[in-house]
């Protein structure tokens, strides 16, 4: 990966004045980006840390006025408890609504389309193929399509504002990653499942004591992944919770914005955006490993 | 335990006929649960269209033909929201441009902290889309925010762009907005992509005399064209279903003059947020013509495929 030659320089010029003038410039590119990327983030955590006159001053500043930092926004969103008037109380206890709605269907989810992804990828059973073709036109259908209907369809089954539509449909697993796992568990040798058999092992024991242990890398990148985009799920809620109490993380993030903007009350909005990008951030810079992993894989590319 | 089997084929059938068992139920699980949530709503939204459900009570639709396709066609907002949808796609061509740019410049041997690079631009792209809009909201707020900060303070007062409350400025901010949360997956890929291309392709170009644009010309892009194809497919159907920025800065409202009304809100805002005066079935019916023009764009893309992208 390091070693790429796509734009290589031969040793003959690589000491001239013209040659370094482009190190330059490359440098200088990749600077702006990397500000284009961090300035945003940049205003909005020093923002969230001075006090309510400085945010709304006419003039944007790099570092609080009076050079100390406040944190009313975070204290806000910490100690509050009614709803109505102040949000802070709903984005801690969404946050853990967030936590609670979506570990059991990750959990249950990735064993299941692991399990999927074994019969698909090591036992042979009838209308295998006509199974396999069936997930992969599913897949071209897109979500678009069942917006609304799914809405009547949770609502005439009384799902709605309830957790369940959200709990509920990942614990069958999910399309996606039984290809990701299917793909990766046919590169596990067909001699170690046989050997298993020779042994008297059934295909459960085979599964959670050979098949598993053996994906693990796996688990991690798919289960990394999912867990971002639960995390960050805001249309499911959207479309099926009301109740504030139930509200998920991004519902709330979004509701207390809106709420909090026609009061100009931006230390509050901003604290509540540092605390909810902060922990999934953190996770990422630590597991960005596992994490690009993951992208290559999920992007069927070469990696 | 070998020679016994050997000699036992009744235990061999028992074993396939385990196979068989234990292989269904693992493949079925996951194929019910589609069924359940996601075909059971396909079929629903399929028969709402063309229908008109004047409650939220699926039993009380009322069959009225294609009317809510004619409806739709007809329909000045739908075609706006369809030509917003398109419009807001340009961001998905500037990610790929960016991020193969970016690549290009990070694979050069000589760069020092590469992987650093790549962990910080990828950062957008792990934020949830709500945190990072209302993170733009501020910096485009127009008294307070950074960015009318900096262009007051260059220009005067008169330069300052009151950015989403008129159409042209939220479109902008919007594009930008996209752009900076989307390329840095795409630098992800071609990193990947440009580690991958067979270095012998290089060689045979400098023993040919190539410059560095020839070689990026006939050995770099159609090396890479399987990742950038990947790109312009995906990128395609995802920005065909735009949503959440323009909803989170829009309201139910759709932006100043609907200048956010993409193609999703617009559905949203018919079957979820106003029903009563749109209605789920006209809703459906939407949703329904942006599937096909999703899936004749994609079409689209694999028919081109033969001409740009090289297959190994």
């Amino acid at each position: 990966m390091e070693n790429t030659q796509a734009l290589p320089v031969t040793a003959k010029h690589k000491k001239t004045v013209g040659h370094v003038v482009c190190e330059i410039l490359i440098y200088l590119v990749l600077l702006l980006m990397l500000a284009f990327v961090l300035v945003p983030f940049y205003t909005v955590v020093i923002s969230s840390f001075k006090n309510l006159p400085d945010i709304l001053q006419p003039q944007f500043t790099w570092w609080p006025k009076d050079g100390k930092f406040y944190f009313e926004g975070y204290k806000a969103i910490f100690s509050s408890e009614n709803y109505g008037g102040v949000g802070g109380a709903t984005l801690l206890r969404s946050f853990w609504n967030t936590i609670w709605m979506n570990f059991p269907p990750l959990i249950v989810g990735l064993f299941v389309s692991a399990a999927a992804g074994f019969a698909f990828a090591k036992l042979s059973f009838p209308c295998k193929n006509f199974l396999f073709q069936f997930l992969i036109v599913t897949m071209m259908v897109p979500g678009c399509v069942s917006l609304v209907s799914s809405y009547l369809m949770y609502d005439t089954i009384r799902w709605t504002d309830t957790a369940l539509p959200i709990l509920v449909p990942g614990l069958f697993g999910a399309v996606g990653s039984v290809f990701f796992m299917r793909q990766y568990m046919q590169g596990i040798p067909d001699e170690l499942v046989e050997a298993a058999k020779i042994d008297g092992m059934g295909n459960v024991g085979i599964f959670f004591r050979i098949i598993v242990p053996l994906s693990v890398p796996v688990f991690v990148s798919l289960g990394l992944l999912n867990f971002i985009g639960r995390y960050n799920d805001y249309l499911s809620a959207l479309l099926y919770l009301s109740d504030p109490e139930l509200y998920t993380l991004q519902l709330a993030l979004q509701n207390l914005s809106s709420m909090y903007r026609v009061e100009g009350l931006w230390d509050v909005i901003l604290a509540a955006c540092v605390i909810s990008i902060a922990p999934l951030v953190l996770i990422y810079i630590f597991t960005q490993k596992y994490f690009i992993k993951g992208i290559s894989m999920s992007s069927g590319l070469k990696g | 335990m070998k020679e016994v089997e050997r000699f036992r084929p009744m235990r061999l059938h028992k074993k396939k006929y385990r196979d068989a068992k234990t292989g269904l139920i693992f493949a079925l699980i996951p194929i019910v649960g589609y069924l359940l949530f996601s075909i059971v709503p396909q079929l629903m939204s399929f028969l709402m269209s063309f229908g008109d459900v004047p409650s939220v009570y699926f039993d009380e639709m009322k069959f009225t033909g294609i009317g809510n396709y004619k409806a739709m066609l007809t329909d000045v907002r739908f075609w706006k929201a369809l030509g917003n949808t398109f419009f807001y796609a340009i961001s998905t061509a500037v990610c790929i441009v960016l991020g193969l740019g970016v690549a290009l410049l990070l694979s050069r041997q000589t760069l020092k902290a590469k992987g650093l690079y790549r962990v910080i631009f990828f950062i957008p792209y792990v934020c949830s889309l709500v945190a990072t809009s209302i993170m733009w909201q501020w910096i485009f707020e127009a008294d307070y925010g950074i960015l009318n900060g900096i262009l007051t303070k260059l220009f005067g007062e008169s330069a300052r762009v009151r950015w989403l409350d008129e159409p042209n400025g939220f479109r902008f901010a919007v594009l930008l907005m996209s752009i900076w949360s989307g390329y840095g997956y795409n630098v992800l890929l071609y990193q990947s992509a440009l580690a991958a291309v067979d270095k012998n392709l290089y060689e045979a170009a400098d023993l040919d005399g190539a410059g560095a644009w020839k070689k990026f010309v006939h050995v770099t892009l159609p090396s890479i064209s399987p990742t950038t194809f990947y790109m312009v497919t995906m990128g395609v159907i995802g920005a065909m279903q735009a949503f959440t920025t323009q909803q989170v800065w829009g309201g139910n409202t759709g932006g100043p003059e609907q200048a956010g009304l993409t193609a999703v809100y617009y559905v949203y805002i018919m079957g979820i947020s106003a029903p009563a005066a749109y209605g789920m079935g006209l809703a459906c019916a939407a949703a329904w013509l942006l599937a096909i023009f999703i899936f004749v764009a994609t079409r689209i893309c694999f028919w081109t495929r033969k001409f740009w992208v090289s297959e190994d």
